[in-house]
């Protein structure tokens, strides 16, 4: 088969995929929080009364180990909220992107990697006008020094490029395996339980340590408490242990993307059952 | 598909006709590199509307406005040229009232409006169009042809889709006929909307021998003898010109609707004999030769009897006569006979105006919209003192004495 069509050149397809992340993020925004009172801040309300909740429940057990204060534990669980809670939500939406817009993707052509990014760049806008400019207040108290505050952003670039990743990487999936969302919710509570959110890393046993630490959100909450709570310079070593993870997580994803969307005899053959 | 060697030049328009699954959308979204040639290779240089289908990209959640940059957007224009285009866009599609209303409050026609109008008012070097003129009220498909036409003089490259070959056939230079995912064949847009035609009604014109065949408002299947054909069959554009054709029309490629074809409308006396004037006091019959091509589930179909003044006189449709379903929507040839009775129509020139198709799910249609058949009904001797000539009809009314 050949089909030749003439017409004139195209314009940059770069600031076309860019045009298409803004208008998508803002519609996906603006659907999510149609008649909501609180809209986007409901992405730090729900960290804080989880926060409440654990403090209330478990602060007695473990404020020995966060010296004795109630105030560090809250931080400490605050920290760790805000980053599990950015990453499954980023990825849980991530995961039906492409799918829920087969039937788009059957009609327009689009660059099929627009629906996971603009979802978790959704995620971002919502933690930078939400958690964000808390974690950064109290990073400025505890530290007192601009170089903490500067840093802060590091180990929350780790954590946007490890959700990235896993973003691609299972919205790609769910297209060929359709049970994927039940699994994956499990995956997220693993993920959930194994990262030390609300409790000490210190509780856990030797022989779990070892494994608990491929976990890739355990080195960006370690990080951002490093930097956040500690008071002390940041620690070089654990920014680059969550940034290494967080561009290795990328590579995987986008790898998978890619490979999935070069197959797309495969692919628009599943896209065309939507 | 298989087999498929094209090449369309800057500045062509391009008609692609075929039956339903004949391919025709699955090249389309090839061409728009939706979906990618298993073999073969396709270029496309020029920026192209990447869209198929009018109205796929809109999010019913958010705002008519919201909508028209998402829309552009997609269709691959910034967001800034998009803002500058929204007033003119909600004026074609006449929303202007409605720029803040989410998408899901809108009509289908209006989403319909809409989408054409935001595809047409981005003016892309290659636009395909695939089957819209079949959305919107009469009036806007108006305004669509026109804005088409702009297209058509402004140098764009225009791929169109669609079962009105009437239309194809004014507004394409080629047309390309798809059949299995094959070029079927390939040309100047008469030469080629003639052959389907021909390929989707094979001629069959026909006299009524048998008494029997011929009741009151019948539904047969066109079965009839091939030596009695009457001859000379009107050549319908050309006497159009002149005055209307009488006794009978084989009708042009516009009395297509989705899958049923009219082909013929013609006027026979009780003897079935094709007739140009009526007698005032005897009842003829209209009859309407259509093919259905595919399976559908409901049909009805009509037309009007117009005065030489164009009042609508009659309206006879077969819905209030025959079921919707069943023999009517098979597959195959028809003949439908509508009988008028008399005395109803007062002596003067009448024409049989329009006819229309009504099938379910398509939405109401009605297509060739114009006058077809001419005839006279005239005053016998014997009848020339029931007729007052103020009348509009002149049906028998019963008159009692007590």
């Amino acid at each position: 088969m050949a089909v030749s069509i003439q017409g004139k050149q195209s314009p940059s397809d770069a600031r076309q995929y860019w045009d298409l992340v803004r208008v998508l993020v803002r519609r996906n925004l603006k659907v999510r929080y149609r008649g909501s009172l609180l809209g986007v801040y409901w992405s730090l309300l729900n960290p804080l009364i989880m926060t409440g909740l654990y403090t209330a429940i478990f602060s007695a057990a473990f404020a020995s180990y966060y010296g004795n204060s109630v105030l560090n534990y809250v931080l400490a669980a605050f920290t760790g909220l805000v980053v599990i809670n950015f990453f499954s939500t980023a990825t849980v939406q991530a995961l039906t992107s492409v799918v829920a817009n087969g039937s788009l993707l059957n009609k327009v052509r689009l660059p099929i990697s627009i629906f996971p990014v603009s979802v978790i760049t959704a995620n971002i806008f919502q933690f930078l006008v939400g958690s964000l400019p808390l974690l950064a207040v109290m990073t400025l108290l505890t530290s007192r020094s601009i170089v903490n505050l500067l840093a802060l952003i590091l180990p929350i670039l780790a954590l946007v490029l490890v959700s990235w990743g896993v973003g691609f990487f299972v919205s790609a999936l769910y297209v060929f395996f359709r049970d994927l969302p039940y699994f994956y919710e499990l995956v997220v509570f693993v993920l959930w339980i194994s990262t030390p959110v609300f409790y000490p890393s210190k509780i856990v046993p030797d022989q779990l340590k070892s494994l608990l630490a491929l976990n890739p959100l355990s080195s960006v909450i370690e990080s951002v408490r490093q930097i956040a709570l500690s008071g002390q310079p940041p620690d070089l070593g654990l920014i680059l242990g969550a940034l290494l993870s967080g561009v290795i997580i990328l590579g995987i994803g986008w790898g998978c993307f890619q490979w999935c969307d070069r197959n797309s005899w495969i692919y628009s053959r599943w896209k065309s059952f939507d | 598909m298989d087999q498929i060697d094209l090449v369309v030049e800057a500045g062509e328009k391009v008609g692609i006709i075929g039956a339903n699954g004949s391919g025709k959308s699955t090249l389309l979204k090839l061409i728009c590199n939706i979906l990618e040639p298993t073999s073969g290779r396709i270029w496309v240089r020029g920026s192209i509307a990447p869209l198929i289908e009018l109205g796929a990209g809109f999010d019913a959640e958010i705002s008519v406005i919201d909508n028209i940059t998402l829309y552009g957007v997609m269709l691959g224009f910034s967001e800034r040229e998009m803002r500058r285009r929204t007033r003119s866009i909600l004026d074609f599609a006449e929303l202007q009232d409605y720029a803040s209303v989410p998408v899901k409050a809108l009509s289908s026609g209006m989403v319909a409006r809409l989408g054409f109008a935001i595809a047409t008012d981005i003016q892309p070097d290659i636009l395909i169009l695939d089957e819209v003129l079949s959305v919107g009220d009469e009036s806007f498909k108006n305004k669509c042809q026109q804005r088409i036409e702009q297209f058509w003089q402004a140098n764009a490259t225009i791929l169109l889709v669609s079962h009105d070959l009437n239309f194809l056939q004014k507004s394409c230079e080629r047309v390309i006929w798809l059949e299995r995912g094959k070029i079927k064949m390939a040309g100047a847009a008469d030469e080629i909307v003639q052959a389907y035609i021909e390929s989707v009604n094979p001629a069959k014109p026909a006299v009524f021998e048998d008494e029997s065949e011929l009741d009151e408002f019948e539904l047969g299947e066109d079965e009839l003898p091939q030596d009695q054909a009457i001859a000379a069959a009107v050549d319908p554009q050309a006497a159009a010109a002149i005055d209307l054709p009488t006794q009978e029309i084989a009708l042009p490629a516009s009395a297509q609707l989705g899958s049923v074809v009219a082909t013929r409308m013609f006027l026979i006396n009780d003897a079935k004999q094709l007739i140009h004037t009526v007698p005032f006091r005897s009842p003829f019959y209209v009859g309407i030769e259509y093919v259905v091509t595919a399976p559908i589930n409901k049909l009805q179909i009509g037309f009007y009897i117009q005065d030489q003044r164009d009042r609508i006189i009659l309206e006879p449709a077969t819905h209030n006569w025959l079921p919707l379903t069943g023999t009517i929507c098979e597959p195959g040839n028809h003949c439908l006979y509508a009988k008028i009775p008399a005395p109803l129509l007062v002596p003067g020139r009448y024409s049989i105006f329009g006819i229309g198709a009504y099938e379910e799910g398509f939405g109401h249609h009605y297509r060739l919209l114009e006058s077809l058949l001419r005839f006279d009904v005239e005053l016998t001797e014997e009848d020339g003192d029931e007729w007052f000539g103020q009348e509009l009809v002149h049906p028998s009314i019963e008159w009692t004495l007590e």
